[in-house]
């Protein structure tokens, strides 16, 4: 593993695989270009995955909240039971399933896995075609995959591109700089600067704040903060006490990931356009490098055969794709469903 | 004296003249997926999944992480520990770095010259022993629409999750850059692209914001700037072009591949081609009695000779009809072909 503090003291790193704002000698759409529907995911290669596609389209549904897509769900069995990207739910607000055949269903939240980011959806039974499982444990690198882009209007293709694995799960921060002169014996630590993108800093803590309690606990040390906050996750909501001079105030803060508020994934997070909330946190993964957005998150990942590999949980930068085995999903769900 | 020599040193490091033939459909070995415009069934993508999968081990043997100014990554491309990377990864030359192989040693190594114009650039492991290493593919055998795999350390160096892979087309090929819709990010910087015998055909660069803007250098930029970068010079914009030295005879012609040679799609005007009456159509199937199995090989027929050497040809015409022999003496290519002044990248 690269050293994240070593990273930071070299601000060279961010011209690393540099963004080329324009690049003269390709003119867009130029005819000495490769025609768009001939590249890897163009209509006509994308066409090349017959079945196995096919069966993918016919067991993803559409998840709108307030007539917003937020994700894909999975149809796993004829009942109407649904998998999907729990983080992506809000606690309240109508959900609707779209059907592959455009059929707008009632959907209700069964329950909840926050540890894997899943939720159990039902709609009404005879409405939806489930997935055909396959295992996993017969890809390879490079073995395609393939899963519906967000509003389920097409299909995209790609390989596996990396080890399954767990993606360890990363702590939220507040993206403060601490006074490393600061007493630990003494109520409050001072906040000494800002990451480039700090939620602190965007709620209105300022340079010289004392921050001197993180929800009902009160803090000492540097290294009491960092406990504290360490136990939440990126996104969530924390409540932080200040003291500024004499003055208390209280601020409700969003938690962010360190990559996003301090190191070079920041560069890599902008070459990545939206990426999932929650993407990390999870025991076991296939990594895949279909571009999806993260609205088409909760589909399936199918195989050339048509066999559900996975189910499509974050989506983590521009090359990084993550998906749940279906041996989770399949055990995920079967739990969630005896919650009931 | 020198010029042989320096030839003979490029054909051992860059392979122009490597053995190997292009991949085509017409090789029995070859899924025939490789001969279509586009996948046509999951037939053909299971073709192109075995052949990525038959070259992927040893391609990743040989990429490894190069840690110097920031994390970037790189290619060995021989037995003592040559590696191919970014210019922007390389960094100046006689920086220490480090290079992690794949199992996570770390060797010691040292960054040598770079191109500013290409942003390609060379670094030697110092540490003496024995690497794995790839070929480089000869230059200009990669082609717009070609299937290709890009690997490398995206993020930095994690042992865990491994080399990653991303497979995609030759969007669009230029002297100096390939673009493909191989998704890369930083950290990938310097990584190799592979053709689908596992040969090195470009090194990852820039992107742009779209998924489908993904910028390598050419394994032809390298050749080009090959002995400066290794005596350790940064090659500017401006003196990257000017002072190409081209060793071979000059005939004179375009031409593309053909099933008996060679076919010639145009004659530059008083090149020898034109002053013998060579015309667009006619197909060059031997030199000097040797047959012609690919425009490489022609370009390595004809490369074996200088200026003034006199070349015997066997000409199929496509107008008159009938074989034809004809000895042309090759002329000097910097008399009809003055070296160009740089519109270098960025401009």
């Amino acid at each position: 593993m690269i050293n994240v503090k070593q990273l930071l003291s070299f601000p060279q790193l961010l011209g690393l695989l540099t963004i080329a704002s324009t690049c003269p000698s390709f003119a867009q759409g130029s005819p000495d270009e490769l025609p768009e529907n001939l590249r890897l995911n163009g209509s006509k290669t994308v066409l090349a995955f017959g079945p196995g596609g096919e069966a993918a389209r016919l067991s993803t549904l559409v998840i709108q909240q307030e007539g917003e897509i937020v994700a894909l769900a999975t149809a796993i069995d004829p009942d109407g039971h649904l998998l999907t990207k729990s983080s992506e739910l809000d606690a309240k607000g109508k959900i609707s399933a779209f059907s592959p055949s455009g059929e707008k269903l009632e959907a209700a939240i069964l329950a909840r896995d926050p540890a894997n980011d899943l939720a159990l959806l039902k709609v009404p039974s005879g409405k939806v075609i489930p997935i055909e499982w396959g295992n996993p444990d017969n890809l390879s690198q490079g073995s395609w995959v393939a899963a519906m882009t967000y509003d389920a209007d097409s299909l995209m293709i790609g390989v596996i591109s990396a080890t399954r694995r767990e993606i360890e799960r990363r702590p939220g921060v507040l993206g403060v700089t601490l006074d490393p002169n600061d007493d630990p014996d003494e109520l409050g630590v001072a906040i000494d600067g800002f990451g480039p993108n700090s939620p602190a800093q965007k709620q209105g803590m300022q340079s010289g704040d004392l921050i001197i309690r993180v929800q009902s606990t009160d803090i000492k040390s540097r290294r009491e903060l960092a406990d504290q906050i360490s136990k939440f996750d990126p996104m969530d909501e924390v409540e932080i006490k200040i003291l500024r001079g004499e003055e208390g105030i209280a601020f409700t803060v969003t938690l962010n990931y360190k990559s996003n508020v301090f190191d070079m994934l920041d560069r890599n997070q902008q070459m990545s356009g939206k990426t999932s909330r929650r993407k990390a946190g999870f025991s076991d993964v296939l990594q895949h490098e279909l571009p999806l957005t993260p609205q088409a998150m909760g589909g399936p990942l199918v195989n050339l055969q048509g066999k559900a590999m996975g189910i499509n949980i974050a989506r983590a930068d521009r090359v990084t794709t993550f998906a749940l085995p279906a041996s989770v999903a399949i055990k995920i769900a079967e739990e969630l469903k005896k919650q009931r | 004296m020198q010029g042989l020599r320096r030839v003979s040193i490029i054909t051992f490091l860059l392979g122009i003249s490597s053995g190997a033939a292009p991949l085509t459909a017409k090789d029995a070995r070859i899924h025939p997926v490789f001969g279509k415009t586009a996948p046509e069934s999951p037939e053909d993508l299971l073709g192109i999944q075995k052949q990525v999968d038959s070259v992927l081990n040893q391609a990743k043997q040989a990429t490894v992480c190069i840690v110097g100014n920031g994390s970037g990554s790189g290619v060995i491309v021989s037995e003592d520990g040559l590696v191919l990377t970014a210019g922007h990864v390389s960094g100046d030359p006689g920086n220490k770095v480090q290079v992690v192989m794949p199992d996570g040693t770390k060797l010691e190594a040292e960054s040598l010259g770079r191109s500013a114009a290409a942003d390609s650039g060379l670094v030697r492991i110092t540490e003496k022993k024995k690497h794995p290493f790839v070929d480089i593919a000869p230059p200009a055998t990669l082609f717009r629409g070609d299937w290709i795999f890009a690997i490398g350390h995206p993020g930095g160096f994690d042992k865990k999750r491994g080399i990653v892979l991303r497979l995609g087309r030759v969007i669009h090929r230029s002297t100096n850059t390939i673009q493909s819709d191989c998704k890369l990010i930083g950290g990938d910087s310097g990584g190799p692209l592979f053709d689908m015998q596992g040969r090195v055909v470009g090194i990852h660069s820039r992107v742009s914001k779209k998924n489908e803007q993904n910028y390598h250098v050419t394994v032809r930029a390298f050749k080009r700037d090959w002995y400066r970068m290794l005596a350790g010079e940064v090659v500017t914009i401006d003196d990257s072009y000017a002072t190409i030295q081209r060793k071979g005879g000059f005939l004179g012609v375009k031409r593309i591949p053909h099933s008996k040679g060679v076919q010639i799609t145009g004659v530059v005007k008083n090149s020898p081609a034109a002053q013998s009456k060579l015309r667009a159509g006619d197909v060059i199937s031997r030199i000097d009695g040797q047959k012609i199995e690919s425009l490489n090989s022609f370009r390595t027929l004809i490369n074996k000779h200088g200026p003034g050497d006199k070349v015997l040809l066997d000409i199929l015409k496509r107008w008159e009809g009938g074989t034809k022999k004809v000895e042309i003496t090759l002329g000097n290519r910097n008399d009809f072909l003055p070296a160009k002044k740089p519109t270098g990248p960025g401009q």
